[in-house]
């Protein structure tokens, strides 16, 4: 295995938070990281694979069975178990969080400033997002664009006030627009956008580009290779020869089509205005 | 005295001038434990015990300073061969002394009951290790050939898997802690029922028939776990002899795939499903968890199950049911 972990950067002991909505290319840019960090890719064993949400993380961390604290109890906690985190840790920890940028119950930000390195916002035209997260959901259409619209939509929901899933957190993403503004209009963290169509239409751009936004230096050939390495096809075969962990349902598959534009034919003119009407002001602002 | 029923009150002992009358007596897990307040989802016993392994209180907790000698400090515990810290996030802070004692402090706004699922969970794991005792993270049910015990992390279903096979006949005996008995006479392990209880989730393990069952209490409110008590005839009520060790894994897999595990490496696999492992060093209870790892899978059949992505619950289980009840 190569690995290219000489980089001084990469030896900085804080986060990099790899925030989205679901469906927007998050897992493809870990499997671009994991390429790039050890020159090959296994979706269910991404080397960047630290998950915010992750209750094992957080049970190891503090040798207890954290599922029986509530979703409030872990939320003050997390800073602290963040900051104990990098304490132990030598290098730059690239987590997953589909968590909209927030606060928890003591007025604290759940994402602390003093150990974050960077954020990388993917983000995707809700329109393709739509079919995406309703085939990630295993329902239809029309309700997942219910969820992508509800001011209080969470991935794994949550009971009163406790969590009661046995991985993962509670996590509150907002409707659409108020998960990119939460991230984007925050003042305490360092945002690199990077947009899922330009991932697709310049990937050496714009790989390179976050990259450099993080203060890495990274050849191009290293960039390419890591590129060629997680292919849409590619990372959809290992899905159908392996299966893949994190897709949220039994039946179905994560990796669907990954197309830009898929919207013009797999939404409804009713949909599309629905997505429109709601969150028209923050596509225009992300060019959409 | 008799334990309260309600979801939310835990009871405590009369104190008559600040001394403390009567205590609450439990046996958990082989352990003796004279509790000055109830430990709810135990039953209580009627006598006191001849010997008392281990007196539960609360009072203050001081955390133990940063220099003591053969002491590991991780992040939120303290521990040495005499002394256990723990700090529960929010909850409250616990302090053993390995020759009999458990303090704990409740922090701002919290009730004694929420203090009762860490105890249960690392604190009782590292009693039991003073006493040179392990507990294996599994559940368990009876087979034709002996006990059958099912190895997992947290989350994986074990208690789902032991829930469906106790509805499916198997002589249930633990759904989420395993301690076994040393047989002298016939040098095995034997493990029985030792509380007619399974601990489930609310929205998962659908698979799981839970109007089969009789709900007794809610470990923390707001937590969507609850206790539901077993019938006692479909319980093991005797000893019967470890037959074999699933470890269970998440795999992204199509299929139900087992690996069967020989030789040294059977123990090495073991010893990842030992409750709260990381003490055991510290602890110097290497050589003691070693002789019982190396007798174990010496007797046990082990090996990994490899479970699904794609396959139900209830469809591994039935993979399951088949396999131990084949002779």
């Amino acid at each position: 295995m190569r690995s290219i972990h000489h980089d001084p950067v990469l030896k900085i002991p804080k986060f990099v938070w790899l925030s989205s909505f679901p469906k927007s290319g998050n897992t493809w840019f870990r499997s671009f990281l994991s390429a790039l960090m050890y020159g090959e890719v296994d979706i269910n064993q991404l080397n960047s694979d630290g998950h915010f949400s992750s209750i094992p993380t957080y049970s190891l961390m503090h040798d207890i069975d954290c599922r029986m604290l509530t979703s409030d109890e872990m939320f003050v906690q997390i800073p602290h178990s963040l900051r104990a985190y990098c304490e132990k840790v030598k290098t730059l920890q690239f987590f997953k969080v589909h968590d909209a940028y927030r606060h928890n119950i003591e007025g604290k930000p759940i994402f602390p400033k003093d150990v974050t390195h960077k954020v990388f916002y993917l983000v995707r035209n809700p329109l393709d997002v739509a079919a995406s997260y309703a085939n990630h959901l295993s329902t239809t259409i029309d309700n997942a664009i219910i969820q992508m619209n509800n001011p209080k939509g969470s991935l794994v929901p949550m009971a009163d006030a406790g969590h009661h899933h046995t991985t993962q957190l509670y996590q509150l993403m907002y409707d659409w627009s108020g998960h990119v503004k939460s991230w984007l209009d925050q003042k305490e963290l360092d945002v690199h956008v990077i947009r899922y169509e330009d991932m697709k239409k310049d990937s050496l751009q714009t790989f390179s580009k976050a990259m450099e936004s993080l203060g890495c230096q990274f050849t191009q050939e290293q960039i390419k290779a890591a590129i060629d390495l997680t292919a849409f096809e590619k990372l959809k075969q290992q899905e159908e020869e392996k299966g893949f962990r994190e897709r949220a349902k039994v039946d179905g598959t994560f990796f669907r089509k990954g197309k830009v534009g898929g919207w013009k034919e797999e939404l409804t003119i009713a949909q599309i205005q629905n997505i429109k009407e709601v969150h028209g002001e923050v596509m225009e602002r992300l060019g959409y | 005295l008799v334990n309260s029923t309600d979801d939310t009150d835990i009871i405590y002992c009369s104190r008559k001038n600040g001394i403390l009358e009567k205590y609450f007596y439990y046996n958990l897990y082989t352990l003796n434990i004279a509790s000055e307040f109830e430990l709810k989802g135990f039953p209580a016993l009627s006598e006191k015990p001849q010997e008392i392994d281990y007196e539960v209180s609360e009072g203050i907790v001081q955390k133990p300073p940063s220099d003591l000698p053969n002491t590991q400090y991780r992040t939120s515990s303290i521990c040495n061969p005499e002394i256990f810290y723990l700090d529960v996030p929010v909850i409250c802070n616990f302090y053993m002394e390995a020759s009999g004692t458990i303090k704990v402090q409740l922090k701002k706004n919290k009730i004694t009951r929420d203090c009762l699922p860490f105890l249960y969970d690392t604190v009782l794991s590292v009693a039991l290790m003073y006493q040179n005792k392990f507990s294996l993270r599994a559940s368990a049910v009876v087979g034709v050939h002996g006990v059958n015990v099912f190895c997992g992390g947290y989350g994986i279903g074990k208690s789902t898997i032991a829930t469906i096979l106790y509805h499916n006949g198997f002589p249930f005996i633990e759904d989420n802690r395993c301690i076994f008995s040393w047989n002298e006479k016939h040098e095995c392990y034997t493990a029985t029922n030792l509380y007619p209880n399974v601990h489930l989730w609310q929205d998962i393990g659908r698979s799981t028939d839970k109007t089969k069952l009789v709900p007794s209490w809610t470990p923390r409110e707001n937590i969507f776990k609850r206790q539901y008590s077993l019938l006692q005839k479909n319980i093991a009520h005797k000893n019967y002899k470890v037959h074999k060790i699933y470890l269970l894994q998440a795999q992204g897999d199509l299929e139900i795939t087992e690996v069967p595990i020989k030789g040294l490496v059977k123990t090495k696999m073991i010893k990842d499903y030992i409750y709260h492992s990381q003490f055991v060093d510290i602890l110097n209870k290497s050589d003691a968890l070693f002789d019982f790892l190396a007798r174990l899978a010496s007797q046990a059949e082990v090996s990994v199950l490899k479970k699904y992505t794609k396959i139900p619950i209830d469809e591994f289980v039935k993979h399951v049911a088949h396999e131990i009840n084949t002779p």
